[in-house]
């Protein structure tokens, strides 16, 4: 089973990091479809955060299609983040090409970080898809 | 909450229970000892007589000293176990924060305290019960036996030196005195405070009981006048007021004749007959003019359990106004 | 849905001081509401209130919709009620102490309160007043929790505690809150303390409420302003701290900042920048403004 942690420093909204360890667990496989999430209440046992903030990190997932929630049993995975890989690699090559050219105009790591954070924030802002 | 309140004042009322089982023993040591010194040597009678003691061997008298300070300590008896066990009762609870985790449990305060109070009083009156078991055989066997002067048993208890430690009472002081100390500690929320105020408050109801109430009130005494006889100048009287029983004396003083009142009252009559006459033959005729007697007044020894009952009455009442006192004070308290 | 707490002009004065004074405030059932404010601020006093410990001079407070009146016993099978002193009868064991819960609560759970000790390893045989400052404060919650309250009061429940300690009482309290649904109002002087496990906050400073709302609310209704110094604050945006230096003014505003030009930086405050802006410039008679959002619904209990 996955062991959630909290990190407060990030300024990422806790809910959040829960959402995205699920993912990046999927994707190092992990998790895998069938597999069951730890409960709310084993959740908030081991890190101390709001139950509130697990159950919205699980209604989140549920909304991607990643998970489904069986009255009685728990929450299990129901599909692995197969088409991912295949766009992550495509994402990633167009994150090196505008890294460069940023390296290019002149940028420091300093200003390259802040307008990555300040994209972040306002994608977030949006939701995902 | 029974059991709260017993696992709670547990180690005090086993304290107490242990002082008192101690100073039980040692009453029964001297009892014991004062036995051996009498069956050994007859003439230590002697200090019950007051006659010459010469010979005498000077453990008697330590013997003495201890059931002298012994009678006398007993009465703090009450009044102490009222400060140990009363003072803390509620101002212990307040001083330590207790009574926030109390009071937020699913009890009234009512019935926090009443059961609180009722536990602790009824044992502390039950301990003082069982040790007045023994004070009363003790007070017989070796005030009265062997230290009080010309008395048949137990019938000098009515003086105040053995009255207030003898009988039923001193388990109703023990009450009083716990009620109080419950009391005082729920008004000021000190122990300490608590403390002190039981004991004044204790030591001045004390003297108004013994010198007011118990004398003159609670059953009307005796008065035996002095006799005088006048012929011309000169004036014969019989210097002892006696009753021809056992008897409490209460003292020299005036009373106006019966059937007979004034405006003033007889000691201020007989005060103002003294302060105009200086003789003493007319100072009888100013008193015998204006109706008043000089004499004693006595409580006679037979009246001793109908007082006992009495007083003790009286006391619990008190005791019970007093835990009305300390609802109120409970009910009240807000942080 | 009924609030789990609410109080309405409440206030209380001890002799020349007001401890707290028109406070309204609502506490959503099945929330986990933080009160936060510098130490003096009233939420202990505001804690006692609530409890029954401590009567209203002006105002009122209500337990699930029945006010709290002096002396009624009504609240007091809802509420679990967990003072800052943390008061444990000092003789007694940890087992009393359960003991104590369970003559004096009808619907105390004796078996989920050993089974917390446990999963915190102190033992029933220990006495209380042996055991660590975290160790009491675990116990003392136990307590609490065992009457199974509707609403639990806690009074600071985490001060002075080592981070062990913190931790593991906060991990205790917030599985007994997934399981129960427990509506939970706790005080603390620490933001970081309160964030992670709160959904609602109330800050609190010089005896009045500063302002209340969800933690996302507030964290999306504030925003920093950095840029050049201006000596008095721009018009038509509510400022709620100004700080300037040398050549630089930094604003910490509600409401949608308007767009003051290219020289100014809008930044995201965390959410301990926004309480203690509203902490150093403290307002009385306050300027209460409830922000109420959604409220998240707590969903099946997985």
């Amino acid at each position: 089973m996955i062991q959630f942690r909290l990190d407060r420093k990030s300024g990422m909204p806790a809910y959040r990091q829960l959402v995205d360890q699920v993912r990046q667990a999927l994707r190092l496989g992990l998790l895998r479809p069938g597999d069951q999430l730890p409960t709310v209440r084993d959740v908030v046992k081991q890190i101390a955060i709001n139950p509130n903030t697990v159950h919205r990190a699980y209604r989140d997932l549920e909304q991607q299609g990643l998970t489904e929630g069986r009255p009685g049993s728990g929450t299990f995975i129901t599909r692995a983040l197969s088409e991912v890989p295949a766009r992550q690699q495509a994402l990633q090559r167009q994150l090196e090409k505008w890294m460069r050219s940023a390296r290019d105009a002149g940028l420091g790591e300093e200003a390259i970080s802040a307008l990555v954070t300040e994209a972040m924030r306002s994608s977030e802002k949006e939701g995902p898809r | 909450m029974i059991w709260l309140a017993w696992r709670r004042h547990r180690l005090a009322l086993i304290v107490v229970g242990g002082a008192l089982a101690a100073l039980a023993l040692w009453l029964f040591i001297v009892a014991h000892s004062f036995e051996e010194a009498m069956h050994s040597h007859p003439h230590n009678g002697c200090i019950k007589n007051l006659i010459d003691c010469n010979g005498v061997s000077h453990g008697v008298f330590a013997l003495q000293n201890q059931a002298g300070f012994l009678s006398l300590f007993l009465f703090l008896v009450p009044c102490l176990l009222g400060v140990v066990l009363g003072a803390p009762l509620v101002a212990g609870e307040i001083q330590q924060r207790t009574n926030r985790l109390a009071w937020t449990q699913n009890i009234s305060r009512t019935r926090w305290l009443a059961i609180k109070w009722l536990v602790v009083g009824v044992i502390a009156m039950a301990l003082v019960a069982l040790l007045q078991i023994l004070v009363q055989w003790w007070s017989g066997h070796v005030l009265i036996n062997f230290l009080e002067t010309g008395s048949l048993l137990g019938s000098n208890r009515i003086t105040p030196r053995l009255f207030g430690v003898t009988g039923v009472v001193p388990i109703a002081y023990t009450f009083f005195a716990f009620a109080l100390g419950a009391a005082l500690g729920a008004i000021f929320r000190r122990t300490v405070w608590a403390v002190v105020g039981t004991i004044v408050v204790y030591g001045a109801a004390t003297a108004l009981m013994v010198f007011n109430i118990r004398a003159y009130q609670l059953s009307s005494p005796i008065f035996v006048q002095q006799k005088f006889t006048l012929s011309g100048p000169s004036v014969t009287y019989v210097p002892q007021i006696v009753l021809r029983q056992p008897a409490w004396n209460l003292g020299y003083s005036f009373r106006l004749a019966p059937g007979f009142s004034s405006a003033s009252s007889a000691n201020e009559i007989a005060q103002r007959c003294q302060d105009q006459n200086y003789n003493f033959a007319p100072y009888l005729h100013c008193l015998a003019a204006h109706h008043v007697e000089a004499g004693s007044f006595f409580q006679p020894a037979n009246r001793y359990w109908q007082l006992q009952w009495s007083e003790a009455a009286i006391y619990v009442a008190a005791a019970l106004v007093l835990f009305g006192l300390a609802l109120w004070a409970v009910r009240r308290w807000r942080a | 849905m009924t609030a789990a707490l609410e109080t309405e002009g409440l206030g209380r004065r001890y002799r020349r001081t007001w401890g707290l004074r028109d406070c309204s405030l609502s506490v959503p059932e099945g929330s986990i509401t933080g009160l936060v404010g510098p130490n003096g601020a009233g939420k202990s006093t505001l804690l006692r209130l609530a409890a029954g410990i401590s009567r209203p001079t002006t105002g009122s407070v209500s337990i699930f919709g029945q006010e709290v009146r002096p002396n009624s016993t009504a609240h007091l099978s809802r509420i679990g009620y967990f003072d800052q002193l943390r008061p444990l009868y000092g003789g007694f064991r940890v087992d009393d102490m359960l003991t104590l819960g369970r003559r004096l609560n009808p619907n105390w759970d004796d078996a989920s309160a050993r089974q917390w000790l446990d999963d915190l390893g102190i033992s029933t045989k220990d006495k209380v007043g042996r055991l660590s400052l975290g160790q009491q404060a675990e116990v003392a919650l136990t307590v609490c929790m065992g009457k199974r309250p509707d609403l639990l009061l806690l009074d600071e429940p985490v001060a002075s505690l080592d981070p062990l300690a913190r931790r593991q009482l906060l991990q205790t309290l917030m599985g007994t809150v997934a399981e129960r649904g427990t509506t939970v109002f706790l005080s603390s002087h620490i933001v970081s303390e309160l964030e992670p496990v709160c959904d609602y906050l109330i800050i609190l400073s010089a005896s009045h409420v500063q302002i209340t709302g969800s933690i996302d609310s507030l964290l999306a209704t504030h925003r920093v302003l950095v840029g050049p110094r201006v000596d008095g604050p721009p018009t038509g945006i509510d400022v709620i701290s100004a700080e300037s230096t040398g050549r630089q003014t930094t604003l910490l505003v509600r409401g949608d900042p308007p767009d003051l030009g290219p020289d100014w930086q809008h930044l995201q405050p965390g959410l301990d920048e926004i309480v203690l802006a509203y902490l150093s410039q403290p307002v009385t008679p306050s300027n209460t403004s409830l922000i109420v959002d959604h409220r998240p619904e707590r969903g099946e209990h997985s």
